[in-house]
């Protein structure tokens, strides 16, 4: 994890309190208005899910944590392929994925989904994974996407979604 | 990438090409909007070809739930499906939250559909004018049934039922009261009111919200000399009474055209769009002009604090946007 020196002490939304989640909120939603002005739109999220086995609350918990921070946000389904994953964040030619899908099968399925992605000439958008087995920051180069694939930590979701920010922009 | 890349990835069908397209519409930057102008101008001649309907209703009136059995049956007939979705809710803080495309997942799937919702957030009333854009776009990429989706509340309807050749009204059973409610301006809006969920214990139901629906059209004056709206039922979950829905439509098509009406409807929509582009030119200007921007804030607060008069502001703001 990057330090944040201008994002309350640079503490995870747990440990910083409210006020602290407020400051880094407000963090956010400056980043995301930079990033608009420079791009034209807002930044633009798929949030979806890939495996057998998953809960749609998640996806709409994950979804409102982007919206209230001023992103825009396509919410997937449960269940997904990879291919159907990346079909939508292509059609709705979206900034970002997020993912959430059992750590186990993490490269796999981004390795597929970036397959469809590049046969699309569409490999220019940020993955990122959700949930607390997903450390923080890089995790390695991603399989021929421009950007390397990130992990969003629940509890220190907000510093995560700062670092994708300054990637992305 | 030049004009000609997108125009050439369009007309081949390309999926990424016809989604960046639409994103250059959508965006706020002008030299991306003059691309986009470029793109649509190459574009136009290739347009215009599609069946072109508005599909509003209140929220939890099922209307992802419709496009989704209506866009299979008419992929199953054959056709190339485009839903656009124009929504007016989302909040001025956050970002917008699109997720009816979640309800449309067989349609979504399909090689021959499109569907594209679009974030509201940021925009100053031009929502109605990126949708008659993208439409253009999904037109020229053989996309011969565009489906335009919109929540029935505020000014979106009325931009829609602008944009389409027919539009559609779905309402629920159980309308006693719920007719009471409803603005007349809905109604003289719609070609055809279909009533959804008529399925199981609802069909009695909606066979009594029909007749209410057709006498309270009654007291409607009819936009066409050729069209008397219909009350039709319908039940998107076993896909009773789509094909009918579909019928009325492809009825109402030609006795337009029989009747040189679709045309003349198109001509006036030309218009209308033409002044809705005029307006917002207007107040982009007006907001981008320096003078106004620099003192906006200024004197916004004398209003809000009674210390400048609401009409007073509005001169002074105007007479800087003169200068």
């Amino acid at each position: 994890m990057k330090k944040m020196p201008d994002a309350g002490g640079g503490h995870g939304v747990n440990s910083a309190g409210a006020a602290g989640e407020e400051s880094q909120i407000e963090l956010i939603k400056g980043k995301v208005s930079q990033f608009a002005a420079r791009n034209g739109r807002r930044p633009r999220v798929l949030v979806s899910h890939i495996g057998p086995s998953g809960q749609r609350r998640t996806l709409n918990q994950i979804a409102a944590i982007f919206a209230r921070r001023g992103f825009d946000v396509d919410i997937g389904s449960i269940c997904q392929s990879p291919q159907q994953v990346a079909l939508m964040a292509i059609e709705n030619d979206v900034h970002m994925v997020c993912l959430l899908c059992d750590p186990e099968r993490q490269s796999q399925m981004e390795s597929d989904l970036f397959d469809v992605l590049r046969a699309n000439n569409s490999d220019d958008l940020l993955v990122a994974f959700f949930g607390d087995t997903h450390t923080g920051g890089d995790r390695r180069q991603a399989p021929g996407g421009r950007y390397p694939p990130v992990g969003i930590r629940p509890a220190a979701a907000d510093a995560d979604i700062i670092t994708i920010l300054d990637k992305l922009s | 990438m030049d004009a000609e890349f997108y125009i050439d990835g369009v007309l081949q069908k390309k999926r990424a090409i016809i989604a960046k397209s639409i994103t250059l519409i959508e965006s706020a930057l002008p030299a991306h909007q003059q691309l986009a102008q470029n793109i649509l101008d190459g574009l136009l001649p290739h347009a215009g070809n599609a069946i072109r309907i508005g599909i509003s209703g209140v929220p939890g009136v099922g209307k992802s739930t419709f496009i989704e059995s209506f866009g299979m049956m008419l992929i199953d007939k054959g056709h190339r499906v485009a839903v656009l979705a124009v929504d007016p809710s989302s909040s001025r803080s956050g970002g917008s939250i699109m997720g009816d495309k979640t309800r449309m997942e067989r349609l979504a799937l399909q090689p021959n559909a499109f569907i594209r919702p679009s974030p509201t957030s940021g925009t100053l009333g031009g929502v109605a004018k990126k949708t008659r854009e993208s439409m253009i776009i999904c037109e020229a990429a053989g996309h011969d049934v565009i489906l335009i989706e919109t929540v029935g509340v505020g000014q979106s309807e009325t931009a829609v039922a602008s944009m389409v050749d027919f539009f559609l009204v779905l309402m629920l059973a159980g309308a006693g009261d719920e007719l009471q409610g409803i603005k007349k301006g809905i109604l003289e809006l719609a070609d055809a009111i279909v009533i959804n969920k008529a399925d199981g214990n609802n069909i009695e139901r909606a066979k009594e919200a029909r007749s209410e629906y057709e006498s309270a059209l009654h007291l409607i004056e009819s936009k066409s000399a050729v069209w008397s709206v219909p009350v039709l039922t319908c039940s998107a979950l076993t896909m009773d009474g789509l094909e009918e829905v579909w019928k009325t439509i492809l009825d109402h098509r030609k006795k337009l055209t029989d009747a040189a009406e679709l045309d003349e409807k198109r001509r006036l929509q030309a218009i209308d769009w033409m002044w809705a582009l005029v307006e917002n030119g207007l107040k982009d200007r007006f907001f981008n002009n320096p003078l106004v921007k620099a003192q906006l804030p200024n004197i916004v607060a004398a209003v809000e604090k009674g210390k400048t008069s609401p009409t007073a502001a509005a001169n002074e703001l105007l007479s800087m946007h003169n200068q």
